[in-house]
Formats: C-alpha cells, sequence, structure tokens
C-alpha cells in the first residue's frame, strides 16, 4: 500500500475511535443527570386542582411568574412551609402564581391536611396523582420549589424547606424582569 | 405411560452407567495388548451405551413433555452424555483408545455427581417454557462434550510428559488437579452416605434474598450458615420447632448458598484427608500412580486431538453457548445479554478459547503450553456450571 | 527512509519490502526477520506482516502497538478478568428495587463491599475504564486484520504455480520420488477431491479452500461491528429498559413515548401446577415445600393518545387492541416490547372491618375502606354509622393537634380514626394494625378487624434496543466467519516434474486431514506417503494405533 494511503487509513482509523469512545463515555457520564436544572426552559403541564378546575402552566406564565412547590401530605417540612407560603402570597400576588403540586395523593389525604390547618390555603393546589409532572421535572426529594420567570425559564430550584426569607427570594426571582 | 417411560428412562441411564464402567476393561486390555478384538468390544459396548443414554434422554423429553435438561441433574446428565458423543466422535477420527481411558471417567464420575441433585421431573416455570431450552441447552452442551475432549488429551499429554519426582510447578499443579479430583470423588461418596445411608438431617430455619423464609436441609455438620439461622426440627406440615443442631455460628449473607458451601468446604477437608492417606499409602505421588495409564499415549496425537476439539466445538459454543442464549434471553427476560454471573462467566470462556487459539495459531503455543491451556478451559467450563449455580444465587441458578 | 523492495534473485519479481519469501517463487529472500515473532514463515505466506518506516508519527507508533497479537491477547485477559471481578457480588442493577447502593452493599458483604462500591465495581459493565478496553480491544482488532490480511490478499490473490526448489523443501510435507509418471493421474485424482488446478510449465498448484483464509477476518469484521453496535446503546434515543408498573384495573402512561401511549391492566394471572393433576409431576410437586407456577400472565388493552400535547392532561385515549403479555410472549409496538417481567401483591388495597358491642354481638354489616382513597362514612345499617375521622396510611406518630401523622403516602402501616355513632352519642377510637385504642372512656362499641385486600399489580419491562440490529448482524458474521476459519480448511499442493516428482503441500489448519486426503492417493499411484517433517514416527499409516 501506498506510505500515504497507509498512513490516512491509520490516522483515521485511530482518530475514529478515539472520537467514537470520547463520545460514549461522555454520554455515559451525562445521562444520569438529567433533572430540570436552572436555565432550563420549564416543561408545560396541564393538571385539575382540588377546586376542579383545569390549570396549564404556559396560560398562567403569559401573565406573571410561576413558583412550583412540589409537595405531600406525608412530608413534614413541606407541612411546616405551606402556612408560611400562604401568609406570603395573600399580602399580594398580581405578579406571580404559586401553585402546589400535590405529588401521588389521593383527596382524602389532602382534605384531611387542609382541614388541620389554621386557615384556608389561596393559591391553587394542582393534582399530580399519576406523578405525570412530577416525573417530568424529575422531582426527586420534597419540598421541591421551582421558580419560573414570565419568559418560561426556571431561574431557581430548592430541594429543601423554604424559609420566609426563600420564600421571598423566589417571589423576587420569579417576577423580575 | 408416562411414569412407564420415566422407569425406563431412569434405567436405561443406570445400565449405561454399568456398561461404560465395564468398557474400560477391555479398552485398558486393548492398550496394553493391542488386541483389536478387545478394542472391537470395548467400543461395541461404550456405543451400546451411548445409544441407551440418548434413549434414556429421549424417553424422558417424552414423559415430561419438554427436553430433559431443565434442572441440575438433567444438565449434568446430558453434558456427561455428551462427553461419551465427544470420546466417539474424536475415535472415529484418531481411534484413539487412551483418551477414552481418561474421558469416560470422567464422565462417570460427572453423572455420579449430577444425581447427588434431585433427579425428580420438574414442570416448567414459565421463563423455560420455551423451544430455545432445547436449542439452546443441547447445542451448548455438545460443544462441551467436543471442547472437554481437549482437556482429557491435555491431561493425558501433562502425565505423559511430566516426569514423575519432578519438583516443579507444573508438577506439583498436575499434582493438585489429581487431588482435586480425588476431592471430587470424596465429595461424592461423602454425600451418598450423608444423605442415604446415615440420613443425617440438620434443618435450619433463614430469611433468602427475596424476603421468604425458607428451611434448608443440611446433610453435613454446619460449618457455615445463612445469616441469622435458627435450628429448627420439622414437626409437621409447615411446622418447625426450634431444636439445638450443630454450628458454628459463621454465618453469611443469604445471596451466598450456604449449604452448598458448607459441603464444598466439607469436600475439601475430607478430600484432602483421604489424599493425605492415598499419599502415605502409596508412598509417592497420585500422579505417579496414573502416569502408567498414559504411558502409550502418542504426544504429538494429544496434541493433535487438543487443538482439533477447540476448533471443532469452540464455534458451536459461540453459536451454542452465546448466541441461542442471548436470542432467548431477549424473548425471555427482554435483554439479550445482562452480564449476569452465568452469562459472563459464558463470556469469559469464550474469551479464554479464543486466547487458546491465538497462541496456539499466532503465537506457536503447542505441545505442553496447548494441554494445559486446555485444562484450565475445562475447569472454567466446570466453574460455570458448579459454582456459579450453586454458591451465586441468582436468575440463571436453576440449571 | 522505507526499507528497500526486495528483488528476488530467482525469478526476478520485486517484492514489497520486509517480505521474506518471494511472492512469485517462494524463495526466501529475506531471512533477516524477526524469527521468534515469526515461527511459521508460511503463516502469512511470506508477505511482510508488518511495513517498517524509520520516521515514526504518534499515530504509526499506537498502530503498530495494537497489531501486536500479544498485546491483543493480553486485552482480552484483562477483560476477561474484570468481567469476572463483576460476578463477585451483584452487579446494582441485580439488588432489591428502592434499596440505596451504598447501604446494600456494606450490610451485605461488610467492607469488602463498600470497598466494591467505592470502586465503581457495581457498575461495572459501563464504566468508564471497561469501556475503554472495549475501545482498545476494536482497535486492535482493526489494526491486525488489517496489518496482516491486506498482504496476505496480495500474495494469495495473484499466486504462480512455479515455486522454487526450496520452496519446496521448506514446507512441512514434502516428497521427491524418482519415478514421475504418475503426475497427471495424481492431479486428476486430487481435482476429484475439489481441488482447482492451476499450471504453469510442468508445475503444478492445486488449490481448495482458499475461503478459510478469511474466516478470521470476517469474524473480526463482525466483531468490530458488534462493538459499534454495542457502543451505540450509550447514545440517547437508542436504548430504552424501564419498569412499567400497573395495578390491576389501572391504565398507565407509557414511559418515553411522549404520552402517545398507554396500557391498562385488566388482569393478571398467576397459575400454578396442581400438584393432583395426575402427572409425572405430581410426586416433585407434592414432595416440594414451593408451589410452582406455572403462567403469569398480564392482560392487557393498549391505547393510543389521541391528545397527547401537554404533560398531565387528560388523555383521549383510543383503544389499539388487547393482549395477554407472557414470560416468552411480549407485546410489541413501534420499536418498543413490552416483556412481563414479574408481579407485586404487597401492596395493600383495602381493609374490611365490624362493628362489635361490649358483649362482641356483631352490629350492622361489615364495612370495606379503600385504602387509596376511603369514604369518609359507613352507613351499615341498624342505626349505626362509622365515619373515619383521620387516616395516616403509614402511621408513625400522632402530633400535638392530634392529626395522624405518616411516614409515606403509601399503605404499608394503616391507622384510623373511627367515629361511631348510633345518632346521638359518638364514640371515638384509634385502629392501628393489631392494636386497637379506645379514645372516648368507656366505648361500647369496638371497631374491629376482619381482612384486607392486597392489589395486583403487574411489573412490565419496557424495551427498545435500536442497537439490536447491529449486535445481532455483527455476531451472525462473526460466527459465519469463524465456521469458514474453523471448518474449512485451505489446502495447497504444488507438484512438478522438472527433475523426477515433487510434491509438497500446505494447509493453514489440520495437517492431519491433509495428509488423510492425500496419502491415499500418492499410495494409489505408486508413490510413499508424503513425508511430514513434524511427525514422530515416519512410517505410520494413517490409521494407525497411536500406542507403541
Amino acid at each position: 500500500m501506498k506510505k500515504q494511503t497507509r498512513n490516512i487509513l491509520r490516522i483515521s482509523i485511530i482518530l475514529s475511535i478515539v472520537i467514537l469512545l470520547g463520545v460514549t463515555l461522555w454520554f455515559n457520564l451525562t445521562s444520569d443527570s438529567q433533572a430540570v436544572q436552572v436555565g432550563d426552559e420549564a416543561v408545560d403541564f396541564q393538571l385539575e386542582t382540588l377546586d376542579g378546575e383545569q390549570i396549564q402552566l404556559s396560560e398562567i406564565n403569559q401573565e406573571k411568574g410561576v413558583i412550583l412547590n412540589f409537595w405531600g401530605t406525608w412530608c413534614e417540612p413541606c407541612r411546616e412551609e405551606m402556612p408560611d407560603m400562604n401568609e406570603i402570597y395573600n399580602e399580594g400576588n398580581e405578579d406571580y402564581e404559586i401553585v402546589a403540586v400535590n405529588v401521588s395523593e389521593g383527596n382524602q389525604q389532602i382534605n384531611q391536611f387542609l382541614s388541620s390547618l389554621d386557615e384556608n390555603l389561596s393559591f391553587p393546589i394542582a393534582l399530580d396523582s399519576n406523578r405525570d409532572v412530577t416525573k417530568a421535572y424529575q422531582v426527586s426529594p420534597l419540598p421541591t420549589t421551582i421558580a419560573i420567570d414570565k419568559n418560561g425559564i426556571v431561574v431557581e430550584k430548592q430541594e429543601y424547606q423554604l424559609t420566609t426569607d426563600d420564600i421571598y427570594s423566589f417571589i423576587e426571582q420569579s417576577t423580575s424582569e | 405411560m408416562e411414569s412407564t417411560m420415566l422407569s425406563i428412562s431412569n434405567g436405561l441411564i443406570t445400565a449405561a452407567f454399568f456398561i461404560l464402567l465395564v468398557a474400560l476393561i477391555p479398552l485398558a486390555v486393548s492398550i496394553k495388548s493391542k488386541n483389536k478384538r478387545s478394542e472391537y468390544i470395548a467400543i461395541t459396548m461404550i456405543v451400546v451405551a451411548f445409544i441407551m443414554q440418548i434413549g434414556y434422554f429421549i424417553l424422558r423429553w417424552i414423559a415430561t413433555g419438554h427436553a430433559p435438561v431443565s434442572n441440575m441433574y438433567e444438565f449434568i446428565a446430558t453434558f456427561s452424555i455428551m462427553l461419551i458423543l465427544g470420546y466417539l466422535i474424536t475415535y472415529h477420527y484418531y481411534k484413539s483408545k487412551v483418551l477414552g481411558l481418561f474421558a469416560i471417567p470422567i464422565s462417570l464420575l460427572l453423572i455420579a455427581y449430577g444425581s447427588l441433585f434431585s433427579t425428580d421431573v420438574n414442570p416448567l416455570i414459565p421463563s423455560l417454557q420455551s423451544n430455545w431450552l432445547a436449542i439452546h441447552v443441547i447445542t451448548v452442551t455438545i460443544s462441551y462434550g467436543i471442547l472437554s475432549m481437549s482437556a482429557v488429551a491435555g491431561l493425558i499429554y501433562l502425565l505423559k510428559a511430566i516426569p514423575e519426582n519432578e519438583k516443579s510447578l507444573r508438577a506439583r499443579i498436575l499434582e493438585l488437579i489429581m487431588a482435586g479430583i480425588v476431592v471430587v470423588l470424596v465429595y461424592i461418596v461423602t454425600t451418598l452416605i450423608m444423605q442415604g445411608a446415615v440420613g443425617y438431617s440438620d434443618e435450619f430455619m433463614y430469611t433468602d434474598q427475596r424476603g421468604e423464609t425458607m428451611v434448608a436441609d443440611y446433610h453435613l455438620p454446619s460449618l457455615v450458615n445463612y445469616s441469622e439461622a435458627i435450628p429448627v426440627e420439622h414437626v409437621g406440615d409447615e411446622q418447625y420447632e426450634q431444636a439445638d443442631h450443630f454450628h458454628t455460628g459463621i454465618n453469611l449473607p443469604p445471596v451466598i448458598n450456604s449449604q452448598s458451601l458448607n459441603t464444598v468446604i466439607w469436600s475439601i477437608i475430607l478430600g484432602f484427608a483421604v489424599y493425605g492417606i492415598l499419599r502415605l499409602v502409596l508412598r509417592r505421588r497420585l500422579l505417579a500412580f496414573v502416569k502408567p495409564l498414559a504411558s502409550r499415549a502418542d504426544l504429538n496425537l494429544m496434541d493433535e486431538i487438543g487443538y482439533r476439539s477447540v476448533i471443532i466445538g469452540f464455534p458451536l459454543f459461540a453459536l451454542g453457548g452465546i448466541f441461542f442464549a442471548a436470542i432467548w434471553a431477549q424473548i425471555a427476560w427482554s435483554r439479550f445479554w445482562g452480564w449476569d454471573p452465568k452469562e459472563t462467566w459464558a463470556f469469559i470462556t469464550f474469551m479464554f478459547y479464543t486466547i487458546f487459539l491465538h497462541l496456539r495459531l499466532n503465537r506457536g503455543y503447542e505441545g505442553e503450553k496447548s494441554a494445559w491451556l486446555a485444562v484450565i478451559g475445562f475447569i472454567l467450563i466446570l466453574f460455570n456450571l458448579i459454582a456459579i449455580n450453586l454458591i451465586v444465587a441468582g436468575l440463571h441458578s436453576y440449571a | 527512509m522505507e526499507l528497500k523492495e526486495i528483488k528476488c534473485g530467482s525469478c526476478g519479481h520485486v517484492n514489497p519490502p520486509g517480505t521474506q519469501l518471494c511472492q512469485s517463487c517462494g524463495k526466501m529472500i529475506n531471512s533477516d526477520y524477526d524469527k521468534k515473532k515469526i515461527k511459521d514463515v508460511m503463516r502469512y505466506d511470506g508477505s511482510a506482516i508488518r511495513s517498517k518506516t524509520r520516521s515514526k508519527s504518534i499515530f504509526d507508533k499506537i498502530w503498530m502497538f495494537f497489531t501486536s497479537i500479544k498485546v491483543g491477547v493480553s486485552i482480552i485477559l484483562i477483560i476477561a478478568v474484570s468481567a469476572s471481578i463483576g460476578t463477585l457480588f451483584p452487579q446494582e442493577y441485580f439488588i432489591p428495587v428502592g434499596v440505596e447502593p451504598l447501604q446494600y452493599y456494606t450490610d451485605n458483604y461488610g467492607t469488602l463491599g463498600r470497598l466494591y462500591y467505592e470502586l465503581g465495581f457495581h457498575n461495572l459493565y459501563s464504566s468508564w475504564w471497561f469501556i475503554i478496553l472495549i475501545g482498545m480491544l476494536a482497535l486492535s482488532l482493526i489494526a491486525a486484520s488489517i496489518d496482516r490480511g491486506l498482504p496476505l490478499l496480495k500474495s494469495l490473490r495473484n499466486q504462480r504455480a512455479k515455486k522454487h526448489p526450496t520452496f519446496y523443501k521448506r514446507q512441512r510435507l514434502n516428497l521427491h520420488q524418482h519415478n514421475d509418471g504418475h503426475t497427471e493421474s495424481v492431479i486428476e485424482d486430487l481435482k476429484k477431491k475439489g481441488y482447482k488446478h492451476k499450471s504453469d510449465d510442468n508445475h503444478h498448484l492445486l488449490e481448495k479452500g482458499w475461503l478459510s483464509r478469511w474466516g478470521p477476518y470476517i469474524n473480526h469484521t463482525g466483531l468490530i461491528i458488534l462493538l459499534f453496535g454495542s457502543m451505540l446503546r450509550f447514545f440517547p434515543g437508542m436504548y430504552v429498559d424501564e419498569l412499567v408498573y400497573v395495578t390491576e384495573g389501572e391504565t398507565v402512561q407509557i414511559p418515553e413515548t411522549n404520552g402517545q401511549y398507554y396500557v391498562k391492566n385488566n388482569d393478571f394471572i398467576v397459575d400454578m401446577y396442581d400438584e393432583n393433576a395426575g402427572s409425572v409431576f405430581d410426586e416433585t410437586l407434592q414432595n416440594s415445600n414451593e408451589m410452582v407456577t406455572s403462567n403469569y400472565q398480564t392482560d392487557i388493552t393498549f391505547y393510543e393518545n389521541q391528545n397527547k400535547d401537554v404533560v398531565g392532561s387528560n388523555p383521549d385515549l383510543e383503544e389499539v387492541e388487547d393482549y395477554s403479555i407472557r414470560v416468552n410472549h411480549p407485546y410489541r409496538f413501534d420499536q418498543f416490547e413490552l416483556y412481563q417481567s414479574s408481579y407485586d401483591n404487597s401492596q395493600m388495597k383495602s381493609m374490611t372491618f365490624q362493628l362489635e358491642d361490649s358483649n362482641g354481638e356483631i352490629i350492622g354489616d361489615q364495612f370495606t375502606v379503600n385504602l387509596d382513597n376511603p369514604d369518609q362514612s359507613y352507613d351499615i345499617g341498624e342505626g349505626m354509622e362509622v365515619n373515619m375521622r383521620a387516616y395516616a396510611p403509614d402511621f408513625v406518630e400522632i402530633d400535638e393537634n392530634g392529626a395522624l401523622i405518616s411516614e409515606t403516602p403509601v399503605a404499608t402501616n394503616p391507622a384510623f380514626v373511627f367515629e361511631v355513632t348510633d345518632g346521638e352519642s359518638t364514640e371515638l377510637s384509634l385502629l392501628q394494625v393489631m392494636l386497637s385504642t379506645d379514645i372516648t372512656q368507656d366505648n361500647e362499641y369496638s371497631v374491629k378487624f376482619v381482612e384486607n385486600e392486597n392489589h395486583w399489580a403487574t411489573v412490565l419491562t419496557l424495551k427498545k434496543d435500536l442497537t439490536l440490529p447491529f449486535i445481532a448482524t455483527g455476531f451472525i458474521i462473526f460466527l459465519i466467519g469463524l465456521a469458514i476459519g474453523s471448518y474449512i480448511n485451505h489446502r495447497r499442493i504444488w507438484i512438478n516434474d522438472e527433475d523426477g516428482f515433487s510434491i509438497s503441500a500446505h494447509t493453514n489448519k489440520n495437517y492431519f486431514g491433509l495428509k488423510k486426503e492425500l496419502n491415499p492417493i500418492l499410495e494409489k499411484n505408486g508413490y510413499e506417503h508424503i513425508f511430514d517433517r513434524d511427525a514422530k514416527d515416519q512410517n505410520e499409516s494413517v490409521n494407525t494405533d497411536e500406542e507403541k
């Protein structure tokens, strides 16, 4: 074989293998981290609320920033942060909406929890009984709170309990231009 | 009707066992005296025994409705039959009698080991209900039978080529192999005695990997046991009472089949004890005692057989042991390859024979080197059969 | 500066650098080759298996390294040993679902188990170093095959029948006899055995099984395709392996299909073998402690969603078809398959209670509480009503407000506060598993547990594997190449009657068979058996006793 052909052959084969290996390793490493991160576009969804209404993220998001709070009645920090969220929400919420996405529970448990609270919750409670939205957002620990700005971009994410400062911070982030 | 067939089938394989055992006599005579007539008698007997074994196979298939390869006993029986087939094929081409002198006892030892397992017929669990059971297992056992001939030829080669009193690593390892065979023999005999004659039976209750409560019936005093196992006595239908059985308190996680491991440990202890006695009585190495049987072998021929068996058997192993197995796994378990212990060790066996062929063809590894490799290959096959099935409990471990 | 091409002194043919035997006449033209590496000069027909250049770029160095058989065998060995390590403890995907891996390995295998986990051995077969080893194997396969295959092709393609006498002498099988009258006859007999004949004056080449030489290169190609296919598995979209859990009666969305498909579990069936069926298996079954399953089956209805637009929205399901998924019989749709994997009968579905008075008499009807979405009140007749005031599916404690706290939403340890009322007075009691506590004082009535029912859920495996065609094709090509290389032999016989009858023969494997084929022909034509310089006993006939 001519020297030139041989060189081209050798170089291209070696390079192909190295590149393919590199790509494979890269896919292998990144396959696990697919959760929705800050900077990603928020996945649109539609769920029924406890009141029987349908809410759709994109509709709300047209006018307002949205704070998604994934919660469950068995989750103690979720229970604890709810009253704080409600109080701050009641101070005024023209620019943002809180959607409390309940993960997998039936009405009985949710109503049981709500009746134990001192006040009624003013923000909508969306029922994700199939965990479709929870899975779409790759939510793992509860509570997980995600702030989405008016452009539909995730601007903040927290995977533990919110303090009142946290709540204000989330509101600010979701409503900022 | 079926149970009659089963009885005949069992009778056939038992008769075949004894015919093969007896056939060793004319075979040995024909080697020593080069008597054509003895050779003819020996080979005829072997062929007759083989036909009877095929009869066992077919009748059992008809009686149970599925290929008789679905549990440990059936698989080992089939493997040992294929060893005889491997020998007959090799004899047809190479007319080697010495090979038979070693291959037949190994086949008999194997089926004796197999008969320690439950010889009952079992109905097939869902994942085994497929034509691929027969296709995969029969092809792989045929390939094992052929590949094993290379190990037998290799063993004969080593026995002849290695001087009996040589103080070398290779002599020591060969002697270790001889000791290993003694251990296996002792294990078989011990189990037959303890389980059959003595009827030793200590039961222990434990929780297995899946959280189920199980009862293990120990036929040897417990040296190792399952974690948190409780010695019990069977008092009724499902009733067990706490009892006081001997156990050392060494407990292992349930993923290891402690009962089998216990038997293995006992076998090694007793086996080496017997080996020690034999050494004292014979006053020389076991290999020296066995060597004369191999003295008539032609080293070149053994080398040739060792190589040819691999060249013929390896593609069959790739076909049956890897390809057919993968097809079946895909259909039954949705994944053609899952790196489970059995599949992984089949892969290792495959890679090993690849190395064998490359070293032989490209690096000139012939003669003694090749013989050693052939023996190692067989040990890998046995490891996959025995250790993986018994000690590592898992999805694949029913056969 | 390259090594020069070599011109054969005997026939004048110009050979590539490094060639040992002249491509044309077979004379040894270059004895300056590495005799340790090339033990049998006929293995590649005397062609140069590696061209040498002085200016070695890094690519050349890498290439040369991977063409070595020693390197290839070492890689195979390392892969085999590594693979065995993965069988020491179960891989992560074999441990029970939902268990934390570090916990599992440490609990079950102690420090060794922990080390196993830390080193990543619990995911050995997709670890970066294993992948790199496989990549090296691929490179080795390619480099070694090209380096040997192409020169071999060149030298085998245009073979000349005329070979130098030293070539004859060099072959393992060689014979020279004085009487040459039977050359034609020998050639004819060989042709009858399938040999192709080529001649040049009174030099002859008889050849068959040429295909056999290509066996290894074909099987290597198959392996490369297979490795390529398995690499693709890591690429997104090529491979899906998910579990789909469907409780009886439920319809769930199938993952990875963007909400396009749904499956409903109409019925999950487990059949057991009857130990009194009158079959040959009766005795075995009666002796066994466990029931043996004969069949697992999920009767499904498969749906397509006409309205798959937004996550969480109500689907508009159109029924596609019904099917019974059994082991060995998966359901196929699109590029997916649904396999029967296992089942779960451990989740509680409902609990049934009855009311008793202080004498133990049963009051009214039994009532059943659905644990997934329980009703608030139960009218049990006889003027009595039971109201469920509180419920915790996985009861752990009571908080300061008297509410029942649950640890998870899964009904594994249900607890209830029941209020029993006859319209006038009410009593309260707390019911947990195996424990009933009165809340109000001096209760006349008590709520007693009767029975519970568990859910039946099937666990299906959703599988999509677009790499399968590559892997299957690759392995099939490998098997074909392996068969060609192993079961066919390339046999060449050179004959000339320049000076008496000269014959020599070569095969890539199975000299035994070649001799067996050749010797009867020689014998028939009055010649001796061919001399095999590697055989110990030259007088042995083919069907000899090997024993002395």
